[in-house]
């Protein structure tokens, strides 16, 4: 495929990805189109989730470099921040949140946005935090970051737990 | 704030974001707005809001929190240096992850991340979501948002603007 196709689609995803799943656009633009083998993309994927970083980054820099070395990972990259970025530009310019309207507006889009992380919160936990000790190192992570505690030691404290519960079972599984 | 105090501040962050962008917001709230006292609660939560509004990484929030601690400048440091790292290490793990996702301990520690991760996006639920309690209409606004967002099958954008323009006409 041309590499003028391949960024249309990266700037496609950018412009339509939202919320949680966001890697469900990637594998719409690279692998439904068979652009990309659904095993390779499920490795990236668990690549990308596993590392820290925002994983949808993480994700279109390695669909990038798939298809087309660093200067594609790196242009598809640019162009799936492009739309989010000079939307925020636009707004920061022109919007004031001296204005009332502008402050109604932010608070409304703030309670959505907190209702739609709060919702990825409750659903994720219900599917995916099951075994006991899962659950209990999920309260202890919250518990920690409520209590203020920093996060580098709650990171810390929390994967050597998980890591030392889990070091000896296949798959990771309890 | 330096440059470089900047870029040191989301570097460790980037570092540490298991779970994506959104994990690291009660540890950034802390430092920016408790510790640091560079911004207010509101202005963090605006910062928060304006990334969720638009199209993209929802780590695009930190824009507005990079700008607002030292311009242009600021913003362009605050997200290159929370991105950027992160993604080096992860494409150089990438070449090498059969041979790791092998290991034990890779294992051990792969197992150990969602439960972990959810704990932090927990956190920031807890910190974003707190001070919004206060007002009835608000709390109404964030239990109907949060059940759209789990019963109905649409888009996150279109839960958060229609918030947003409950918002704008005085609803919430």
């Amino acid at each position: 495929m041309p590499v003028r196709s391949l960024l249309r689609r990266f700037l496609w995803v950018g412009l339509t990805s939202f919320g949680a799943a966001r890697w469900t656009n990637l594998h719409a633009a690279f692998v439904e189109s068979r652009l990309i083998s659904e095993d390779k993309f499920v490795r990236d994927l668990a690549i990308s989730q596993t590392l820290p970083g925002p994983g949808f980054v993480n994700l279109t820099a390695l669909c990038g470099m798939r298809l087309g070395g660093v200067r594609l990972a790196v242009a598809g990259l640019a162009l799936v921040l492009l739309p989010g970025l000079l939307a925020i530009v636009a707004a920061m310019a022109y919007l004031s949140t001296d204005e009332a309207w502008v402050a109604r507006f932010f608070h409304g889009i703030l309670v959505g946005a907190v209702g739609v992380l709060t919702a990825s919160f409750v659903r994720l936990s219900a599917v995916r935090v099951r075994a006991r000790f899962d659950i209990f190192l999920t309260t202890a992570a919250l518990v920690l970051v409520v209590a203020r505690v920093p996060l580098f030691v709650v990171v810390v404290a929390i994967g050597a737990l998980g890591a030392w519960r889990y070091r000896a079972t296949p798959q990771g599984d309890p | 704030m330096s440059l470089l105090e900047i870029v040191a501040l989301f570097a460790r962050m980037g570092a540490l974001s298991f779970g994506g962008g959104l994990s690291v917001l009660a540890e950034l709230q802390r430092e920016l707005v408790e510790d640091r006292a560079i911004m207010s609660e509101r202005e963090f939560a605006t910062a928060f809001a304006l990334g969720q509004a638009t199209p993209g990484p929802g780590i695009l929030y930190l824009i507005p929190l990079g700008f607002r601690i030292g311009g242009v400048p600021g913003a362009a440091a605050a997200l290159l240096s929370f991105l950027v790292p992160p993604l080096l290490f992860q494409i150089l793990v990438a070449q090498r992850w059969e041979q790791l996702s092998r290991a034990g301990w890779v294992r051990a520690i792969n197992r150990t991340l969602v439960p972990l991760s959810l704990g932090l996006i927990g956190g920031s639920v807890h910190t974003l979501g707190t001070p919004l309690l206060g007002d009835p209409m608000t709390v109404l606004g964030l239990v109907l948002a949060t059940t759209a967002a789990l019963m109905v099958r649409t888009s996150p954008a279109v839960i958060v603007l229609g918030a947003g323009l409950l918002g704008l006409v005085g609803v919430l």
